[in-house]
């Protein structure tokens, strides 16, 4: 099959209410990632009280937002935009989700004072308010990746806990991760991702877009091949960040 | 140990600080006297600032603190109050310590009737308790370095609770564009006094992607805009509750901007004001605009305003001339996203390709998290650029970031010295060189023009 008459159709949750710490830079390098090979990303954004059908998109970025705004966004999640999402995802559709859009993929965040706002159940995690917050670079590494670290930068207050069937993404080598108690960041499922990593996740790990791409690709067409792209700008970018970190890594592909 | 002695022992350490910071060349020293001096007697500032006469005034927001506090500093200054002031831009309390030691004898007698503080916003509600000030002028709340600060919520609610506590007979000076602060006083203490812009010339399509408030501060319903003049500042009301823009008492009209300077009048109760200001950009004749407001309210005549506004120089690194043989830097601090699409858009007055030297730091004073650099218009630049030379220690982020947005990178190198030589490199003769840094990025540039002798000090 030509990439070239490719599309991959992406949804940006709620990005007019949960869109802080630059997440919008996910969106660009995914976007750009594709229109660079030839592929019409098309981008929709869904928001509150707009019609989502299971199987309309083939990924979806969630992204983070202030606490006012979560509560809204959980509320119109559970009027029908959740079961949306959970039936595309076990379908094989893309879901990224960082930070408050990742405790909303979970079954619940319970504030510090307030109470428990509800998440889909997507993935098995759940996220209590902790009294510390979280703040730095963070660098994960992942068996499931090649090369196999992820770089990026986390700001949560949240203490994100994996149930029995939870996979994590990875295991943390600087940063806290989605408590600071075990050693565990983020959580995934088919293809699902949730973590903590903003910086944004997307432009300093292309290993880690390019494969979103493809997993979205698959959900659409099938195996698509891609094409190799000139990631020297964003290898260094990842390099550097290892490097300011003390690690020596192999990590360009 | 007595009070006094030990007030003397704080001052005498804080001095010697300063002293021994200057002479080993280890930085500007203005904040570590304080610091010290403070620990060593925590009650030195409240103690200290008691002795003027004229009482203090904070300088508050998230951008332009610097400039406002700088051009109100003058026009007291001239209408005759002996002012002190933290004009280095040390903004945090013991950055105002440090001020304090440095001008006190050691019995601690200051010879200044006013103190004018520019404060941090997150330090806010420490400087309304500790200086208790007659009047606190207040600009814009932007998103910045969530990092530091948390999320802009938090810190409108800390705001929001210490002017619960301000006496009623205290001056507030707040920005009526933007309705994070105007919704945030609702309820506060004290006199309001509003400053705007009134110009639908300015007025932008839309609020940038950096913008955050964009909700109701009262029923949380999304506002809707008939004027936007920068971020979320503009002319903004709430079509489900009917909350609205208050109606400033001082305001800006008819606004020519150029990349360097800008003509406009400000429209005051006691007559309107013509003004040609040599700072550049739309946000500075905000910040010129509240230091009017502030210092009508303190009595100033209008005639020395606009004198002092006339003679108006930047602060270092705001916009800053400097000379390098027959070419020019203009050096202009970026540090956020909101600050960042301003300078751009100043420089994009101009309607021909420019030279730029883009400068990244992510140290604590910028912020370790750079991701805000993804919410910067960097498309702006896109096709607008004739070099692009990117420094500092996230360099490589930066660059990444300009490839995203379509600018041709012209070289990436982290040492600042090196890539400046290299940024000059591409400036014909009589030309200029674009350089926009974030805060300690902005001073190892200044430290490079210090040791190539072309600025005078660092923090001057």
């Amino acid at each position: 099959m030509s990439l070239s008459n490719l599309d991959l159709r992406i949804a940006v949750l709620y990005a007019d209410r949960m869109s802080i710490y630059g997440d919008y830079g996910n969106l660009l390098a995914l976007t750009n990632r594709c229109h660079w090979r030839g592929i019409d990303a098309q981008t929709a954004l869904i928001s509150v009280g707009d019609p989502l059908e299971p199987g309309q998109y083939d990924l979806f970025l969630f992204g983070g937002g202030q606490d006012r705004q979560q509560v809204l966004v959980a509320d119109d999640l559970h009027r029908g935009r959740g079961k949306a999402l959970i039936e595309s995802a076990e379908a094989g559709a893309v879901i990224l989700a960082i930070c408050g859009g990742y405790q909303l993929l979970g079954h619940y965040y319970q504030p510090a004072d307030g109470p428990r706002i509800p998440g889909i159940g997507l993935l098995d995690v759940w996220t209590v308010a902790g009294n510390r917050r979280m703040i730095g670079n963070v660098i994960i590494e992942c068996d499931w990746l090649e090369p196999d670290t992820l770089v990026g930068f986390e700001n949560h207050s949240g203490k994100t806990y994996l149930g029995k069937t939870g996979e994590p993404m990875g295991r943390r080598v600087v940063g806290c991760g989605n408590n600071g108690e075990d050693t565990f960041e983020g959580c995934r499922y088919k293809n699902v991702f949730g973590c903590y990593l903003h910086g944004p996740i997307m432009p300093r790990n292309p290993h880690f877009a390019d494969l979103l791409i493809r997993l979205a690709l698959r959900h659409r067409y099938g195996d698509v091949p891609l094409a190799p792209l000139d990631d020297a700008l964003e290898w260094e970018a990842h390099r550097a960040a290892l490097a300011r970190a003390g690690i020596k890594k192999e990590a360009a592909a | 140990m007595e009070p006094q002695l030990l007030r003397t022992a704080a001052i005498t350490l804080g001095k010697t600080i300063t002293r021994t910071v200057q002479t080993l060349r280890i930085g500007g020293g203005s904040a570590a006297p304080g610091y010290f001096a403070s620990k060593l007697y925590p009650r030195l500032t409240t103690d200290l600032i008691r002795q003027f006469p004229d009482g203090c005034v904070i300088v508050t927001g998230t951008n332009g603190k610097t400039t406002t506090s700088a051009l109100l500093a003058g026009m007291l200054r001239q209408a005759g109050h002996v002012t002190l002031h933290n004009f280095t831009g040390s903004n945090m309390m013991q950055g105002v310590a440090s001020v304090l030691v440095q001008a006190a004898s050691l019995s601690g007698e200051i010879d200044a009737s006013l103190g004018l503080f520019e404060i941090d916003e997150a330090t806010l509600p420490r400087a309304i308790a500790e200086l208790s000030p007659r009047m606190v002028v207040m600009n814009n709340l932007f998103r910045d370095q969530l990092d530091r600060y948390g999320e802009i919520d938090t810190v409108a609610r800390h705001w929001r609770r210490s002017f619960e506590k301000m006496p009623a007979d205290h001056v507030l000076i707040v920005n009526a564009d933007d309705p994070l602060l105007s919704g945030l006083i609702n309820g506060a203490h004290g006199r309001l006094f509003y400053f705007g812009i009134e110009d639908d010339r300015l007025a932008m399509t839309k609020v940038p992607r950096s913008a955050d408030s964009m909700f109701c501060q009262r029923c949380g319903s999304s506002l809707t805009y008939r004027r936007i003049i920068l971020s979320h500042l503009g002319d903004y009301h709430c079509p489900a509750c009917g909350w609205e823009r208050p109606k400033p008492s001082v305001y800006a009209i008819n606004i020519e901007a150029t990349p360097v300077s800008s003509r406009f009048r400000i429209v005051t109760p006691v007559g309107p004001l013509d003004v040609h200001l040599n700072l550049p950009g739309v946000y500075n004749v905000y910040n010129a605009v509240g230091a009017v407001t502030a210092a009508l309210a303190m009595g100033v005549n209008p005639a020395t305003i606009r004198a002092c506004l006339e003679l108006a120089t930047t602060p270092f690194g705001r916009g800053e001339q400097i000379k390098t043989g027959d070419r020019t830097v203009r050096l202009m601090l970026a540090k956020n996203p909101t600050g960042y699409n301003e300078v751009l858009r100043t420089v994009l007055f101009d309607p021909l390709p420019q030279h730029y030297f883009l400068l990244l730091n992510d140290r604590i004073a910028d912020g370790r998290d750079v991701s805000w650099i993804w919410d910067v218009d960097f498309e702006s630049l896109a096709g607008r650029t004739k070099s692009v030379v990117v420094s500092g220690t996230r360099a490589a982020d930066l660059a990444l970031r300009l490839k995203h947005a379509g600018v041709d990178v012209t070289a990436v190198d982290s040492h600042v010295e090196d890539a400046f030589h290299r940024a000059l490199e591409f400036v014909p003769t009589k030309g200029r060189l674009w350089t926009l840094a974030t805060y300690t990025a902005m001073l190892d540039f200044r430290r490079v023009m210090l040791r190539l002798g072309l600025v005078k000090g660092l923090w001057e």
